[in-house]
């Protein structure tokens, strides 16, 4: 079982992550490009002209002091910038706090060595020399400040513009868990999984990515708890991405994940800030962009598809029964119409005698095989799904109510279908919604259709051969190193412990062996609780 | 030689691989019992023709720990020359695409006869054939993957079909034990039941793969008992439900999983059945099927064995489906020229193997001695 790399022709270790040498060519051409001169208002018709007179773009001219003539340029763009903080930390100390004391001989150089050195009360500070990185910078909602006759200019970061609140996860809810989500915002992202893992072995990386949107991606992992192979694969593949813009996790994934060819996502999205610190914790490493409250995790397993934060937070009991009831869910909803339809169809002598007759006697009248009026509700189901997922808020309720007519009551009674595969079908729509990570539930919905179509042509044998060659795949599938189906395919017996069901906290000593770099224990031994040993002098009273 | 295949296999793995090639033909069909007069001495064949098989497979494993990092292939050319070793080598692989073409043919026989009449049998054998060429072509990692999962759920199956068949069972059928035609009569039977332990010449290749290949003998001594002992099981329970029928079943596994039921909710439980017998006999074929192409490419000196898979599958279909004119037949060659033919080749390969292996140690012996 050894680690197994995609070796990649492309394979190349940027010598600098966040400069990818592959963009050059997407790069458009930055209007007046070069260095910065020393004329203030060269540099500013020179911005002017790269923003093409953008409304939103603000050059505000200061006198530097009172008592000096060198005029000093703050440039920012409106919306990206916090206000009050580009009057606290940039205009009030060039105006006023440059006076106290005022400079005794004002050059241009003496100028940008006091604001940089002294005046700018702002902690996140940094210098370019070019007038390209000095429009990038601008661009990110960071400050451009430009002294007349200097030929540098600092930035300071001010950025503030609007986002969102932090706010409970939407697309995976909990009882007993942690009620914070992801946002759209890296860095509050970043800081929320900080305050998690107060360790100063959290690493965070960040790459730019997309030659024209030049967005921040961050690599999130625990040095001495992540396998360093996997890491730098990571930055690796990350780094190999040549292209204009990727607009969010989902896009990322793509451009990442290890089998493209797969229905099954090798690449686990979380909106859950405390999913991906517990995998950060299990040695996994996590992926977070700039635009989408979504995270992804690698290596995974299908396992962790299966399992929700409650898993860990109720008692173990429950936590392992409700692990295998979705796991039977997740069963339910790829096999119950297949299984159906080639018990109906191929093997009657299977199923109990009256329920035959039943099913038999309910079928009378019906123009199709099964497998058509199982196909005709499926996909009637997935219409009705898609569209209210689509549809207008206010426009729900009604496509509900004609869902359920439908559904329920007029196919059945038209005799286009028997109840029997309306039930069937209803409990399949239950069970698929089981699955807690959507990106695995909605390649259920395909491979359901596929066995359906096995089931009703060739029975039993069909979803037989159907199962095996998911199981041949899912067996063959990795996720950067890590076989998808463990610990099952391969069978490891120790790491059995959280897979189907979860053993209590108290013996899950180790973190999985496979995942993990260096370090794989995870607690010390010997934790079981349980009232205090009996003194041997019998009870004693009073102490 | 270099080895072709780079993957790794666990000692279970091993064991479970062996124990699905063991298992396979009696999940499926269980051809010894039509060759066997008296139920109740059915048992003794098992016993004898697996205790044969001991050292039988104990020198067969030994040759393979004696040259670490050889396949069989490589090893017979070693001991017998360039041109003899070829030979040896294209005789071993032919073995190997035989059993393959066997198990195909049978699993698609029982399809065929038991559960989906209608149906052509190519359409079975292809399709199966297909599935398992695919698993072959991704390693023998994952083949050994799916076994170490697959023969535990197998064994499981057929102890419960045995345990729901209890009300069914007269133990009557298990007694007196004689042999109405002498003591010869236990020869053929036993003769039949060593036969199919001649399918783990696959050893041979898989040795140089295990993690840690000083415990291939011991495995294989314990996959060969383990067998045994469901064999056994299988005997009795078949034995003393069916009786008088015993020796006329086709199917008498099948027939087995027909006549229970649990409670009154679940009977008639054979398609489940034989869905997870499917899969076994699919590893079986893949592993077959693997060993063939990897073997046939180090013999012709090819880089990889993977372009070899398909063009195998494909192979073995028409083979299997030509070879056999129908289940009768199948039967027949099963319990007949296939015995004589399997247990011959093996010992005449052991020998020439060892006595080649003797001389080149007498040789290196007089040349150190000279020296």
């Amino acid at each position: 079982m050894k680690r197994r790399f995609r070796t990649s022709r492309y394979r190349q270790t940027p010598s600098d992550p966040g400069q990818n040498p592959g963009l050059e060519s997407f790069e458009l051409d930055t209007p007046g490009a070069g260095d910065i001169s020393a004329s203030i208002s060269e540099n500013e018709n020179r911005i002017r002209e790269a923003f093409g007179n953008s409304a939103d773009l603000v050059i505000r001219k200061i006198k530097f002091g009172a008592y000096s003539d060198i005029q000093v340029l703050v440039v920012h763009i409106d919306g990206l910038v916090d206000d009050q903080m580009v009057i606290q930390s940039i205009i009030r100390p060039i105006n006023f706090f440059s006076e106290w004391p005022p400079l005794e001989d004002p050059t241009p150089a003496r100028v940008y060595n006091q604001l940089k050195d002294r005046l700018i009360a702002k902690d996140e500070l940094s210098e370019v020399g070019r007038m390209e990185d000095l429009l990038k910078e601008v661009c990110s909602g960071n400050s451009a400040i430009l002294v007349d006759g200097y030929n540098a200019a600092l930035i300071v970061d001010v950025k503030g513009w609007k986002e969102r609140n932090i706010e409970p996860p939407t697309t995976e809810p909990t009882v007993r868990g942690s009620k914070e989500g992801f946002v759209e915002n890296l860095r509050t992202n970043t800081s929320i999984i900080r305050k998690n893992i107060r360790s100063p072995r959290l690493r965070v990386e960040e790459l730019t990515i997309g030659a024209v949107s030049r967005h921040k991606v961050a690599i999130i992992y625990i040095d001495g708890i992540a396998n360093n192979n996997v890491v730098q694969e990571i930055r690796d593949r990350i780094s190999r991405i040549s292209i204009d813009a990727v607009q969010g996790t989902g896009v990322l994934e793509e451009y990442i994940e290890d089998s493209p060819y797969s229905p099954f996502p090798t690449v686990l999205r979380t909106e859950r800030p405390d999913r991906a610190v517990g995998s950060l914790l299990e040695g996994r490493v996590v992926v977070l962009n700039t635009q989408t409250p979504f995270v992804l995790i690698v290596p995974c397993d299908i396992f962790m598809f299966l399992s929700a934060p409650d898993d860990y937070f109720e008692r173990y009991f429950i936590g392992s029964f409700l692990r295998l009831l979705r796991i039977i869910l997740f069963v339910v909803s790829l096999l119950l119409p297949s299984l159906y339809v080639a018990l109906v169809t191929f093997h009657q002598e299977m199923i109990p005698t009256e329920l035959a007759v039943a099913i038999a006697a309910q079928r009378e009248g019906i123009p199709f095989p099964v497998l058509v009026e199982a196909l005709i509700l499926e996909i009637a189901f997935e219409m009705l799904r898609e569209t209210t997922a689509r549809v207008p808020l206010m426009f729900g309720p009604a496509v509900s109510i004609l869902g359920v007519l439908f559904l329920g009551q007029a196919a059945v009674q038209a005799g286009l279908t028997s109840p029997f595969i309306v039930i069937i079908v209803s409990i399949t729509g239950i069970a698929s919604l089981g699955v807690p990570i959507f990106s695995l539930g909605i390649s259920i919905r395909l491979l359901r259709f596929v066995l359906l179509i096995l089931g009703g042509t060739l029975g039993l044998y069909g979803i037989t051969w159907g199962i095996a060659a998911l199981l041949i795949h899912l067996a063959s599938l990795r996720s950067y190193g890590v076989p998808y189906a463990q610990p099952i395919l391969p069978l490891i017996p120790a790491e059995l412990k959280d897979s189907i069901v979860r053993f209590p906290w108290w013996s899950l000593l180790k973190r999985p062996h496979l995942v993990a770099g260096p370090n794989t224990t995870r607690q010390g031994s010997d934790q079981k609780p349980g009232p205090p040993p009996p003194p041997d002098n019998g009870p004693q009273g009073g102490s | 030689m270099d080895l072709l295949e780079k993957g790794k296999i666990s000692g279970f793995q091993f064991f479970a691989l062996l124990v699905t090639v063991r298992l396979v033909p009696v999940t499926l069909f269980c051809p010894t019992v039509n060759m066997v007069t008296n139920p109740a001495t059915a048992w003794l064949n098992d016993l004898i023709g697996s205790l044969l098989a001991l050292p039988l497979v104990w020198l067969l494993a030994n040759l393979s720990l004696k040259h670490p990092g050889k396949s069989i292939i490589g090893y017979a050319e070693d001991l017998l020359g360039p041109i003899a070793g070829k030979m040896a080598g294209f005789l071993i692989i032919c073995f190997y695409f035989m059993v393959a073409a066997t198990v195909i043919r049978t699993l698609g026989e029982t399809l065929v006869t038991s559960i989906m009449q209608a149906t052509p049998l190519i359409v079975f054998v292809g399709s199966a054939a297909f599935l398992a060429a695919n698993s072959a072509r991704n390693g023998m990692e994952l083949n050994s993957r799916t076994a170490a999962v697959l023969t535990p759920t197998v064994v499981f199956l057929l102890i419960s079909v045995s345990f729901m068949a209890f009300g069914y069972m007269d133990l009557q059928y298990l007694r007196p034990i004689y042999f109405p035609d002498g003591l010869t009569e236990l020869v053929w039977p036993s003769a039949s039941v060593l036969s199919f332990y001649t399918e783990f010449l696959v050893i041979g290749m898989l040795v140089p793969h295990l993690n840690r290949p000083e415990q291939a003998i011991p495995i294989s001594i314990g996959a060969i008992l383990f067998s045994l002992g469901v064999l056994l099981m299988y005997c009795f329970v078949i034995g003393s439900v069916f009786g008088p029928l015993f020796n006329s079943l086709t199917l008498p596994a099948f027939r087995l999983a027909r006549t229970v039921s649990i409670g009154t909710f679940l009977e008639r439980v054979e398609p489940a059945v034989t869905v997870v017998w499917i899969f076994s006999a699919c590893v079986k074929f893949s592993l077959f099927v693997w060993a063939t192409a990897v073997g046939l490419s180090q013999l012709l000196g090819l880089s990889d064995y993977r372009p070899m898979i398909y063009p195998m599958g494909a192979l073995i279909v028409p083979v299997s489906i030509l070879s056999y004119q129908g289940v009768i037949e199948l039967l027949d060659t099963l319990t007949g020229s296939m015995i004589v033919f399997a247990i011959g080749f093996l010992l005449f390969l052991l020998l020439s193997l060892y006595v080649a292996w003797a001389i080149r140690i007498s040789r290196q012996a007089e040349g150190g001695s000279s020296n």
